[in-house]
């Protein structure tokens, strides 16, 4: 569905974010895309969707042409950004003036939505608070049922109940036909949604798996004494001692927590980098 | 895989219409509300001073079109503000998208600033005559320096939205500084050549080659002839050209904007 090859982009000349990137995603996902700040995150998200244009290779999705933005393309995706905009009018009559762009909108679907949110369609969007507005947003994204939706950041200004209801709301979108791909650094909030992860450093692709391919290759542990030896993947200090990861010899499947094994991947160990990149040959075989 | 018309969809662009206009509505209302305001009092200090402006020579064309092409460089401040990425992303055409805001800011614009200063006059018309005793005139939207000022309007506004799409702040002021820059090199590069090869013929009558000779010049009659021409010339290109360039060079800037 998503198929980006050979893509290089920069903001400034000779100076590229991203060089000869390369990355396929398919239908039946939710993608978890992970960097540190100024990785690029946002800037693959605004290509993919056709509003930062590639400067070399090639980005196709869906069988169009992101650029192009093509209508029939753009009704087939929908962006819900960090920063979001409010008009000036009720929710109802924006939704009213937008879903007809969007040949698949389920109104009841979206009416449900914004019930189980707690928000009310008579209110203007210049009433609501940052939260609320993402709600009216992630329950429109949701009800649009494009085949791909991408999402930057969205349990950003969430409170604790709605990010329960959204996770609830978004493992009830996910079908054989679409792809959701969320940018996020609140990986706990989404922790066993996001299915396979993504991880961008320094303009590259340094990990992309599902979650339960890495399960097989490492073991998490939780140790109250400091961990050495050459076993030792990486570890991190936490309340009552240190978690850790090794290689995964006894076949058990570990649930694997993405904080984790975000900081493995960006610790740029070797034994560490190794491994995935082992898995990922396999992979290809 | 594509099965719709990408380019021109009439109910996509009505929907793109719809979006631009009710998206604005709030501004739309303000605006037109503060401008009635500010003509209205204009028209009592007429009727109290009891001057007589040349209202359908200059100040109806002028309000016309300098309001005209503000609300036109204004047209497309969604590529530069937040919701730049709501309205590239809306399922539209950049044909569409350009259409619905010309509709927006020709045909709509015009049938809204005639509506308004009907209303205007008629306002001011009974203020003046039942406080002041004095005469306004009811506004004549078919006057033909109106319909003249109005084709004027329409032939510029398309530059000022090619300036609404290619700059990113202060629109309204850079684009008339690109109209006003080569127009300045055009009228004093003539000015000056003509100063360089004449002022002797001012002086003496006659035109003195650099081989020593001196010839009479043409006559004024066949340079005002000429001048006469190269206007005509300019002004054909004027009305034909213009728009349809312009209109062009906007679409092709819009397609490529970015967020």
């Amino acid at each position: 569905m998503i198929n980006i090859s050979n893509l290089s982009f920069g903001y400034k000349k000779n100076s590229n974010i991203f060089s000869d990137l390369n990355i396929k995603l398919s239908a039946g996902n939710i993608y978890g895309l992970l960097g540190k700040n100024g990785a690029g995150k946002t800037t693959l998200l605004k290509i993919i969707i056709g509003l930062l244009f590639p400067q070399k290779g090639s980005c196709e999705v869906l069988g169009f042409t992101p650029r192009k933005r093509e209508p029939e393309y753009l009704s087939k995706i929908y962006y819900i950004p960090e920063e979001i905009y409010s008009p000036n009018i009720k929710i109802q009559r924006y939704i009213d003036l937008v879903f007809p762009f969007y040949p698949k909108f389920d109104k009841k679907k979206f009416d449900s939505f914004l019930e189980e949110l707690e928000i009310a369609s008579n209110k203007k969007f210049t009433e609501l608070s940052y939260g609320q507005k993402k709600r009216v947003y992630l329950a429109f994204g949701l009800a649009s049922n494009c085949e791909i939706l991408i999402l930057d950041e969205p349990t950003n200004g969430l409170d604790i109940p709605t990010k329960r209801i959204f996770r609830k709301m978004l493992a009830s979108s996910i079908n054989e036909n679409n792809i959701i791909l969320i940018s996020t650094h609140q990986v706990s909030d989404l922790q066993n949604l996001i299915d396979p992860v993504i991880i961008l450093d320094d303009g590259k692709i340094v990990f992309q798996q599902g979650l339960s391919d890495i399960a097989q290759k490492i073991s998490i542990q939780l140790q109250q004494t400091k961990p050495e030896g050459d076993q030792v993947l990486y570890y991190e200090k936490v309340a009552g001692g240190y978690t850790v990861l090794t290689e995964n010899h006894l076949g058990n499947e570990d649930d694997i927590n993405i904080e984790l094994l975000f900081n493995a991947v960006i610790s740029n160990n070797n034994k560490f980098t190794e491994l995935v990149n082992a898995e990922v040959i396999d992979e290809k075989h | 895989m594509k099965s719709t018309n990408n380019y021109l969809n009439f109910a996509r662009l009505k929907n793109t219409l719809y979006s631009d206009l009710l998206s604005n509505i709030w501004k739309i209302v303000v605006a037109a509300e503060a401008l009635a305001g500010i003509l209205l009092l204009f028209f009592i200090y007429v009727g109290i001073g009891r001057m007589e402006p040349k209202l359908y020579s200059t100040v109806y064309p002028a309000i016309i079109i300098i309001t005209g092409l503000i609300v036109t460089s204004l047209s497309f401040s969604e590529l530069y503000t937040g919701k730049s990425y709501f309205y590239l992303t809306l399922p539209s055409s950049s044909i569409e998208k350009l259409l619905s805001k010309l509709i927006v800011v020709s045909v709509l614009y015009l049938l809204g600033i005639n509506f308004l200063l009907i209303i205007v006059s008629i306002a001011a018309k009974g203020i003046n005559y039942f406080l002041l005793g004095s005469q306004f005139p009811i506004f004549n939207p078919i006057h033909p320096n109106i319909l003249n000022s109005e084709l004027l309007y329409l032939i510029m506004l398309t530059i000022f939205q090619f300036g609404a799409v290619y700059f990113k702040k202060y629109n309204f002021l850079k684009t008339i500084l690109l109209i006003s820059v080569p127009t300045f090199f055009m009228i004093i590069f003539p000015a000056i050549s003509y100063k360089l090869m004449f002022w002797e013929f001012q002086e003496t009558g006659l035109l003195r080659l650099k081989s020593g000779y001196a010839i009479a010049p043409p006559s004024v009659d066949i340079l005002a002839d000429t001048i006469q021409q190269i206007v005509e010339i300019l002004t054909f290109l004027f009305y034909s050209v213009t728009a349809p360039l312009f209109l062009m060079l906007t679409y092709l800037q819009l397609r490529e904007s970015e967020a």
